[in-house]
């Protein structure tokens, strides 16, 4: 089993607010997780927001969306590790997917696709595809619809770490 | 936290309407899952003539494989049945739904999107606007004398879990907390710019058990009987069917526990001297709120609205507020808000003419007047009643 140590990362004035590890099996099995893990979450961390029915209703559908994301990587045997940090109306969601070469790729090469020119339009075009759904849509989305800033890092060679700020409610302190 | 009424999601169709209604929470996996809701939506859509509704007022999550779903009916829809047209109801308090539903408007232009609780109810922009602010708070403080000794004899009690539906700008749910002590209180309303206030309220007083949730009161996403105790006051009047809030205030109510209104029969104000002139303008205000589809003199039909609502055990009462409560001037301020309100922004909006509004502001003139005098007396009445939820 391999354990990443994420802790490191900068956390510049972020407050850790959850945090889990998850063996990879049980997320390629289990579906019905990532709608669990997205409730469960958003309902943990919205009480004290202004509108905290609202909030978690915007964090539930976000989560889910990365959990779904998350769940379409071919994962490699180990711990699939989820954060959450806030720092005034910021929201910082990291999580760490082991996964071999080309799934980190898919996450590294989305972010860049994300960030450049025309990612509306290539976000619409996903959404409203008359094929199967592409997975890329979820981390579009948060781009998109959300404006929230991510990236993407390789963790040595055996995981992607994947980072999102999200500002669901303004002006919240 | 008040968690919402959840997953699994449901649908079905009212034929009358042509409305297909789409609740709970949709997340499949693949679009297969779905497959009966979406072949019932395409059927249905495909039968309507006109005008065909997609109510997901209560589509509380949707992932994006069930949005692609529906997106692609109807699509497709549009694109068969060019004599149909797609209208979505959706409600401004399910924050991911106005996101993605727009974007489907901006694709395909016949479907149209409308946010269902911003220009249904009359009234709604006269009782939203900020101003109605100071209205409420100097009502609020003027009631609560009488109401914090009549909630007793309604089963309010220590320690309970309390909804304030309508909450108009929170005073009324931060009164409760430290009255009654309660495990905690949910309140809610559908006008933001109260809600902004209730908030800041509650942090300068330093009160953290009362959450207030921005919803509409037809459909609200608090889970069914959640609550030992519901109140709403003030605020049946403001809606043209108030048996739907009842029904929603029934479904919230725990089994045994009660709900408890209040409302006024705004044309039985009354004042002396000047008594005629106070009546004729508050015999005015019934019918200004009429013709925007209010009924401020639902006070003395509470009992009925309860017992039709399925509730047991009604208790009824009435109270009067007056200028002899307190400071007369407090009394002086709320008229003097009504005369705002009633007199310069509702009946100029209904289009009154000069002499009239001249004429219906003498009369809160002369209330007070009433108020002010030394040996005056202006009245409020003011009717509450409660009900049971069956067990
Ligand atoms: C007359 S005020 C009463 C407020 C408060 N209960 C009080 O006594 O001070 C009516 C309230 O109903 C609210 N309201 C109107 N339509 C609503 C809806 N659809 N859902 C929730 N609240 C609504 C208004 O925003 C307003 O605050």
């Amino acid at each position: 089993m391999t354990d990443f140590q994420t802790d490191s990362l900068p956390d510049d004035g972020f407050k850790p607010l959850i945090e889990f590890d998850l063996d990879t099996t049980v997320l390629n099995d289990q579906w019905v997780y990532c709608d669990f893990m997205s409730s469960f979450v958003a309902n943990m961390v919205s009480h004290n927001r202004a509108d905290p029915f609202m909030f978690s209703n915007l964090l539930s559908a976000t989560l889910n969306e990365l959990f779904e994301t998350v769940y379409r990587t071919r994962k490699e045997a180990g711990q699939f590790r989820f954060r959450m940090l806030r720092k005034g109306s910021v929201d910082r969601i990291t999580m760490v997917v082991p996964c071999g070469r080309d799934e980190r790729q898919f996450y590294l090469k989305t972010i860049e696709e994300i960030r450049a020119p025309g990612a509306s339009e290539k976000y619409l075009e996903l959404l409203f595809s008359d094929d199967e759904l592409d997975r890329r849509v979820g981390l579009f989305e948060l781009a998109i619809s959300y404006k929230a800033q991510m990236s993407a890092v390789a963790v040595e060679d055996k995981a992607v770490c994947l980072t999102v700020d999200l500002v669901i409610e303004q002006g919240t302190d | 936290m008040a968690v919402a009424v959840s997953s699994p999601y449901e649908f079905g169709y009212d034929e009358n309407d042509q409305v297909f209604t789409l609740a709970g929470s949709m997340r499949p996996k693949d679009v297969g899952e779905i497959d009966a809701c979406l072949k019932a939506l395409q059927t249905c859509a495909r039968r309507a003539t006109g005008m065909f509704y997609l109510n997901v007022r209560r589509l509380l999550q949707s992932n994006n494989v069930a949005f692609n779903g529906l997106a692609s009916v109807l699509m497709q829809v549009c694109q068969e049945r060019p004599d149909v047209n797609v209208t979505i109801t959706m409600s401004s308090v399910v924050g991911w739904t106005p996101r993605k539903f727009n974007a489907l408007r901006r694709k395909i232009p016949r479907i149209d999107v409308v946010e269902y609780d911003k220009d249904f109810y009359p009234g709604q922009s006269f009782v939203e606007d900020s101003s109605f602010v100071s209205v409420l708070r100097k009502q609020t403080t003027m009631t609560w004398r009488h109401e914090k000794h009549i909630l007793l004899r309604h089963g309010m009690g220590e320690g309970m879990k309390i909804a304030d539906i309508c909450c108009g700008i929170g005073d009324f749910a931060l009164l409760l907390f430290r009255e009654f002590n309660p495990t905690y209180v949910v309140a809610l309303d559908h006008a933001k710019a109260s809600l902004d206030y209730a908030r800041k309220m509650a942090k300068e007083f330093n009160v953290t058990g009362v959450e207030y949730v921005y919803g509409d009161a037809a459909e609200m996403l608090l889970p069914n009987g959640e609550f030992d105790f519901v109140t709403c006051r003030h605020s049946l009047q403001v809606f043209d069917r108030p048996e739907r809030i009842l029904s929603e205030l029934f479904r919230i109510c725990k089994p045994g526990g009660r709900v408890y209104i209040s409302n006024e029969k705004n044309s039985h104000c009354l004042g002396e001297p000047r008594a005629e002139s106070i009546q004729w303008t508050y015999n005015e205000v019934a019918k200004l709120w009429k013709y925007f589809n209010m009924d401020i003199e639902i006070g003395p039909k509470s009992r009925r609205l309860l017992l039709d609502a399925g509730f047991e055990d009604i208790r009824m009462e009435s109270f009067m507020v007056t200028n002899l409560d307190g400071d007369p001037e407090e009394f002086a301020d709320v008229v003097r808000t009504w005369k705002d309100m009633f007199a310069d922004s509702m009946a100029k909006e209904r289009g009154d003419d000069d002499a009239f509004i001249r004429k219906f502001k003498k009369g809160f003139d002369d209330h007070i007047f009433a108020a002010l005098h030394p040996k005056g007396y202006a009245g409020w009445p003011i009717w509450v009643a409660s009900g049971r939820r069956p067990l």
